[in-house]
């Protein structure tokens, strides 16, 4: 599976948020967007999904331009994890998990789609929670359960939007575990926007740097996450601090 | 010396103060109202009120009227430069208090209670008399026309009304029979129960109330009690307007069509034998109530009281009393004419 | 118990893991499932009860003997009664019941208000004032007028309300409040009217917005049949893409479902089935908006059980209603439209405080 990026822009209102934004997606890879807030993250993962048209540029899947594709062959191709946020409606985990299976389901869910469903929420830890409704489990729990319904979809691409936004430092660890086997062992291709720097370092295989209105930068995590180039784009001074295998940024103060 | 005490006289006849006579009468809730001597300037909300007005020769004194009466020129052709002062409900009182009338007569729930704080501000009593049903409304006829100084005038209607109501006691006892009517209001299937003006009409034709015994008023009341009552006739009272201008009586037949066609309805005695009657408003309860009532004697009894003629007695009174040519479709059928709609 | 993610062994061994937790899991959905359509069976069952008890009862009292002879057409009396005055008062019920359970669980879905019912939109109130209307320029002409005038108002609301949609960045919080002021400006323009009529016409007018059944005969029930029916398999059919629409329109264009789209047909499909269920009826309240909570608490929250469970709710409401409202006050007939309330409201604390004691509530 192949997705491929070139050139792309996006306008609203006259403000440019992307430019000339490219990249390439590919099975069994994980590629992290990364930038401050409000730099265009959502927005490209909006792009990504056909749900905003593009300004310029082109975004292929498989050779093909997203656009030529119908709404319900791109959700058998893309499957999209939301940030948390709060359920407005009262919905059983298990209810939750079965919609992934739209896409897939005639009219009516068969042996096939429950069986899919209860094996997910097993794999994810979550076989114990089926029958709880969705506003009472936690926010970790939740986002298991946003990532169980992308995993039911059964796409060869996982887009996620800030999943680890509301963490804590276990479940941050253990979505990207996931996310990580998930590209390895079972070669989809993972396309997650990260605010931490941190993780992205350590889980991305490419990593999208991107900036106010262009790329600073593109490429594998230890030539795009430099302390310069934190230093540009967050506007903030780090130190790189390395030991026994292990590289993590210590954010020293705002840059002058 | 004459001269001065001439003068001194004159002078002490104008110092003495006038006062105004006035009386006090008592409205339809019983309560006493001070209303002045001459009443020469009155503003009139309600149509019945007018009717009874215009009956004792007084309408050169209207000087307002509710709005509703301003719709029906061909009937009221005198209220043609009268100002409206708003809807009957809930007139505005600035309005009539800037036409300096010496009375305002007004139902007796409509306009609410403040209108007699409002009013007594500027100095203008309120009558609230009712009219609508047989019992009361001689004493409400005679307060006004006391009131309007026209109590002969007033005499002469109130005899009328009595004379054709004895005409209808005689034709109850003579033909003995006391029929079952469903007596219909303004909306289909409303029934009209006991206290109401309906009710005291069939009573004076010589009918039964099928709804005699309703817990309410006024209620809707199902189509399979109707059947299952099996009443001897179906009267309806409409409430169209304008019966007065009517050309002909198609609107009329074309209501009795549509309640005999009512699903379930040809089940009914009453819609197959043909007993099936209208009437308008206007001649139902209200000073024209002896013609309604008449028309249901007619129609209840036929054959038995051939000296009651409700459209001669409608002609009379729009001839003596109203002094409007007799016009207009007010009932269907008229006795003695063929009776399919 | 929290499977470790990163589990070493062998994939075998993992997967042999696995099939040990799933199949609890699946077997309780599968008895979810089977309960589900049992509370279904069961709603179905009482809606017949209540159709049969309806049909049953009559000024005289519960009469079997006596419906059996009507429909049957043994006697004048009897047949009339039943075939031409209790049956179609019934099946006008029936259909009145499903349009609006119906419609109430479609808008809730569309507009994600739990609040929100078929009248939300104003499509209520725009059938009121073109019934007020009819009345008011013929009165005693032309009945058809009432609910051909209704209908036109009704259509006339949802088509603004449709016309919103187009709005690039409505939300369906701009939707409910656009709703909320057609609702008041057509309230208004009905009560200039009832203010305008004559004494006489205005207790029609007010009747009307009482609800009444009164007004079925075979005609009437079966426009309001097409008007109704239709939208039933389109729902059916949908019931899974308003699932997703409940989690957002970005999450269900992501599962494939054009949230815009549907929510346009949506309100265009709700707006007929409200009108055909009020144009002959008047305004029957409180149905659209209890039917599907109530529906909700028994068979869960997926659009395939919970659609036939509201509209089944609906007619067991209207049904009961109507019973409740003609057999109180014998022979007088108490609208059903004030009647739903009064036979909702109480079920409506019930399902509250079940609801508060189940889980927290705040």
């Amino acid at each position: 599976m192949r997705l491929i990026a070139e050139g792309v822009s996006f306008s609203r209102e006259g403000r440019v948020i992307l430019r000339d934004v490219g990249f390439r997606l590919t099975s069994g890879r994980m590629l992290v967007v990364a930038g401050p807030n409000g730099v265009g993250k959502t927005t490209l993962i909006r792009l990504l999904l056909g749900l905003l048209p593009l300004s310029s540029g082109t975004i292929r899947l498989e050779g093909r331009s997203l656009s030529a594709f119908n709404r319900k062959e791109l959700a058998r191709a893309i499957a999209y994890v939301p940030q948390g946020g709060s359920p407005s409606f009262p919905m059983t985990v298990f209810e939750a998990v079965l919609l992934g299976r739209r896409p897939h389901l005639s009219w009516r869910p068969g042996p096939v789609d429950l069986e899919r469903c209860a094996m997910t929420l097993c794999r994810l830890g979550l076989e114990d929670l089926a029958e709880r409704d969705l506003s009472a489990i936690s926010g970790g729990q939740l986002q298991k359960v946003l990532m169980a319904r992308a995993l039911v979809q059964e796409t060869a691409c996982l887009v996620l939007d800030e999943p680890t936004a509301s963490l804590d430092l276990r479940h941050q660890l253990e979505v990207l575990e996931l996310l990580r086997q998930l590209a390895r062992d079972e070669g989809k291709a993972v396309l997650a926007s990260l605010h931490d720097i941190n993780l992205a370092r350590r889980f991305a295989d490419e990593v999208l740097l991107l900036a106010p209105g262009r790329v600073h930068g593109y490429g594998p995590p230890e030539t795009v996450l430099t302390a310069d180039a934190l230093r540009h784009v967050y506007g903030v001074d780090v130190r790189c601090l390395q030991g026994d295998g292990m590289t993590g940024f210590y954010p020293v103060g705002p840059s002058q | 010396m004459p001269g001065v005490g001439i003068v001194l006289l004159l002078l002490c006849l104008a110092l003495v103060p006038t006062t105004v006579a006035a009386r006090q009468v008592r409205d339809c809730f019983d309560r006493p109202v001070t209303v002045p001597d001459q009443v020469h300037r009155i503003v009139v909300l309600s149509r019945d009120m007018l009717e009874l007005v215009r009956a004792v020769d007084a309408m050169p004194r209207v000087v307002g009227v509710s709005d509703t009466l301003l719709r029906d020129p061909a009937f009221w052709p005198e209220l043609r430069h009268i100002p409206m002062v708003g809807h009957w409900s809930a007139p505005s009182y600035e309005a009539i208090a800037k036409l300096h009338p010496d009375l305002l007569l007004a139902y007796g729930r409509y306009p609410g209670p403040e209108a007699e704080t409002k009013l007594a501000a500027a100095g203008i009593p309120i009558l609230r008399l009712e009219v609508y049903m047989l019992s009361g409304f001689d004493q409400a006829a005679r307060t006004l026309g006391v009131v309007l100084g026209r109590e002969q005038a007033m005499e002469r209607l109130l005899a009328w009304r009595t004379e054709k109501f004895a005409r209808l006691a005689a034709c109850r006892a003579r033909s003995g029979t006391r029929p079952v009517v469903f007596l219909e209001g303004f909306h289909d299937q409303q029934a009209w129960g006991p206290g109401t003006s309906g009710n005291e009409s069939l009573g004076a034709a010589g009918g039964r109330n099928l709804a005699a015994d309703l817990p309410t008023s006024y209620g809707e009341v199902s189509p399979e009690w109707v059947l299952a009552g099996q009443p001897d006739a179906i009267i309806k009272v409409t409430s169209r307007n304008k019966r007065y201008q009517a050309t002909d009586d198609t609107d009329l037949r074309a209501e009795v069509r549509a309640i005999r066609e009512r699903p379930g309805y040809d089940a009914l005695k009453a819609v197959r034998q043909n007993q099936v009657f209208i009437l308008a408003s206007d001649i139902h309860g209200g000073p024209r109530a002896p013609i309604g009532a008449a028309y249901e004697a007619r129609w209840l009894h036929p054959g038995v009281c051939p000296d009651i003629d409700p459209a001669a007695w409608n002609r009379e009174y729009l001839e003596r009393f109203q002094h409007m040519p007799a016009k207009g479709f007010f009932a269907w059928p008229q006795p003695g004419a063929e009776a399919r709609p | 118990m929290n499977m470790p993610l990163a589990t070493p062994g062998t994939g075998r061994a993992r997967s042999l893991a696995l099939a040990e937790a799933w199949r609890p899991v699946l077997e309780e959905q599968h008895r979810n499932a089977r309960r589900g359509r049992l509370y279904l069976a069961g709603l179905g069952l009482l809606a017949v009860i209540g159709l049969l008890a309806g049909l049953g009862w009559g000024p005289d009292g519960f009469d079997p003997a006596f419906v059996v002879r009507g429909l049957l057409g043994d006697g004048m009396t009897a047949s009339a009664m039943i075939r031409a005055m209790r049956l179609p008062r019934l099946t006008m019920g029936v259909l009145t019941g499903l349009g609006l359970g119906l419609s109430g669980c479609l808008a809730q879905a569309v507009l994600k208000n739990p609040l929100a019912s078929p009248f939300t939109l104003g499509v209520s109130s725009g059938g009121g004032f073109g019934a007020a209307l009819a009345m008011m320029l013929w009165p005693a002409s032309h009945p058809a007028a009432v609910p051909i005038l209704a209908i036109t108002f009704a259509m006339l609301t949802a088509g603004f309300a449709l016309g919103m949609t187009r709005l690039r960045g409505a939300a369906t919080e701009t939707l409910v409040l656009a709703g909320v002021a057609v609702m008041f400006l057509f309230s208004a323009m009905t009560s200039f009217i009832q203010y305008m009529a004559p004494q006489m016409d205005l207790s029609r007018i007010v009747f009307w917005s009482f609800g009444s059944l009164a007004k079925a005969d075979w005609g009437e029930i079966g426009v309001a049949a097409l008007l109704i029916l239709p939208g039933v398999p389109w729902l059916l059919l949908r019931a899974p893409d308003l699932d997703c629409i409940m989690c957002g329109d970005e999450t269900a264009a992501s599962l494939g479902v054009n949230a815009d789209r549907l929510r346009r047909t949506g309100i265009a499909v709700m707006s007929v089935m409200t009108a055909g269920a009020i144009c002959f009826c008047g305004v029957i309240g409180f149905i659209g908006l209890i039917a599907p909570h109530m529906a909700r608490l028994a068979v869960g929250g997926r659009h395939r059980l919970l659609l036939p469970a509201s509209g089944l709710l609906g007619v067991i409401l209207v049904i009961l209603a109507d019973l409740v409202g003609r057999a109180i006050f014998a022979p007088l007939i108490l609208p059903v439209g004030i009647m739903t309330a009064f036979c909702g409201v109480p079920f409506f604390f019930w399902l509250l405080v079940r609801r508060c004691r189940r889980r927290l509530c705040d």
